[in-house]
């Protein structure tokens, strides 16, 4: 299931109170045994990994977000046209009385993409990355304070602000940081472990709360699927009415009622049942998959993008990313005689050699 | 500068550490305490980016009330409108909470609200901010007509 990813046949010396065992592989590396939860979990947290697992995630989470604020740019700044009267802020912006001054949100609109690529090439990325969380965290809480809370972006800021707090997320893949040149390539560390198994924690966590709180609001009688059946019906509908695209598949399945039963209780394994993914291995890969599938399934019944999940980029945190790397990729050497073009053996067979 | 090839946390000082740990207790409390406070109590509100994920998690009904605002033109086509007509947003729910807010304000919201839209909608039309009770299941099946519509405010657009 793990295995040592640092130089190839090198082994380390356990350190006492670390993960003594292999490099952490995502969140497939068995955490080492401690005598008390803390410790374990500690132990768990800061399993070393190596520094290009952890660029890597900032390069995707970093590219992410530059797509995403290039692609919201007009409807950020269309904010600055929202009468007042509507204003309900959330989160951080929950103590303004009044929408944040035009200039602000402009400005605001106008420096996230650029943040959000110097956050994906590694420039300076103990300031920048600050910068960029705060940037697109105001931005993100700006299109939820309008009467309306948007869960497609939360783990997209949450995987930044831990990126923000992770001094060591540009040690390497980084602009100024020469492959190849002294100390380019630090060894694996608990400094770029920590923050690959937070974000993956912090995606757990919230697909759990979210099966949580159907549970909670709607007890097991969600289970039944009539309560599934009618939120895609009137999702559809409300789009219809509201003048918005709505999806074909979901209405048509309405009509088979039958289906929904198996489609919310497999909808409340993928929420409830997201611990599995840090078992790591094939529990990981099987969820993750299944999550993309029930993202899949929500934009076709319903015509909602999760973009995060559906790119991919949330569940980067559970995979050994360094292996994205075109560098990473072994080179295949093939023995001189398989590298001689054909015609030449041929002519040799001919001259007898 | 000391050579790490040999280092889990050997890398790492004390103050790094408790960073770590500190910065990780902090997200996962604040990533999971709202689903405490689901469990605690129903009412929570929802939040950016912790969030109580609330969405989906009621039975709306197979009935429902919706209100919207359409164009009705002088022909008596009855027109849907964009939520960038209805509210300025390019956000579906966000244009359906302001018409919702509208409705709940009273006649006088929502005239403003008509007024608003009807700066918007291009063609001449009288524009109705409207609830529309709908059979989602029959709607679903292809039956688009309200079971019922209760017109709130009217204006007339001049396009």
């Amino acid at each position: 299931m793990s295995q040592p990813t640092g130089a190839p046949g090198a082994r380390r010396p356990p350190v006492p109170g670390a993960a003594a065992g292999p490099v952490a592989a995502g969140v497939d590396a068995a955490p080492a045994p401690g005598h008390r939860p803390l410790s374990r979990a500690e132990a768990w947290l800061l399993a070393p990994a190596p520094a290009a697992r952890l660029a890597m995630l900032r390069v995707l989470v970093g590219a992410y977000a530059t797509v995403w604020a290039l692609a919201r740019l007009p409807a950020h700044v269309a904010h600055t046209g929202q009468p007042a009267e509507r204003w309900q802020p959330v989160g951080v912006l929950a103590p303004l009385g009044a929408p944040p001054p035009d200039a602000v949100v402009v400005g605001a609109a106008l420096t996230a993409p650029v943040l959000a690529l110097l956050v994906a090439v590694g420039w300076r990325h103990r300031v920048v990355t600050p910068a960029a969380a705060v940037v697109v965290l105001g931005l993100a809480t700006l299109d939820s304070s309008w009467g309306q809370v948007f869960h497609t972006e939360n783990l997209m800021v949450l995987h930044l602000g831990i990126l923000a707090s992770a001094p060591a997320a540009a040690d390497a893949l980084a602009v100024g940081r020469r492959a190849g040149g002294a100390g380019a390539a630090p060894a694996p560390d608990a400094r770029y472990g920590w923050p690959l198994r937070l974000a993956a924690l912090v995606v757990v966590l919230t697909y759990l709360v979210t099966g949580l709180a159907k549970v909670r609001f709607g007890g097991l009688d969600w289970l039944d699927g009539d309560t599934l059946r009618h939120i895609v019906a009137h999702d559809n509908l409300r789009k219809a009415l509201l003048g918005d695209a709505h999806s074909p598949v979901g209405p048509a399945l309405v009509a088979h009622a039958w289906l929904f039963a198996p489609l919310a209780v497999a909808t409340l394994v993928v929420e409830l049942g997201a611990w599995v993914a840090l078992l790591g291995g094939r529990w990981r890969t099987a969820w993750v998959v299944t999550a993309w599938i029930f993202h899949a399934g929500v934009l076709a019944l319903m015509a909602i993008v999760f973009a995060y999940p559906l790119s991919g980029v949330a569940f980067a945190p559970f995979f050994r990313l360094e292996r994205l790397r075109p560098s990473a990729r072994p080179r295949r050497r093939r023995p001189p005689a398989a590298r001689r073009p054909c015609w030449g053996r041929a002519r040799r067979a001919r001259a007898g050699g | 500068m000391p050579h790490r090839a040999a280092s889990t946390l050997g890398g790492m000082d004390r103050r790094e550490r408790r960073w770590a740990v500190l910065v990780s207790a902090v997200a996962v409390v604040a990533v999971a305490l709202p689903g405490i406070r689901t469990l605690a109590s129903p009412g929570a509100p929802d939040g950016f980016p912790l969030s109580t994920y609330p969405m989906f998690t009621r039975d709306p009904g197979r009935e429902v009330d919706q209100p919207t605002v359409v164009a009705v033109s002088p022909g008596g086509d009855v027109e849907r409108l964009s939520p960038g007509t209805i509210a300025g947003t390019d956000q579906v729910i966000q244009a359906g909470v302001a018409v919702r807010r509208a409705v709940a304000g009273g006649p006088a919201a929502a005239a403003r609200l008509c007024a608003e839209v009807a700066g918007r909608v291009a063609a001449p039309a009288t524009v109705a901010v409207v609830v529309e009770r709908h059979d989602v299941v029959a709607w679903s099946a292809g039956d688009r007509e309200p079971l019922d519509r209760r017109t709130v405010a009217d204006c007339e657009a001049r396009g």
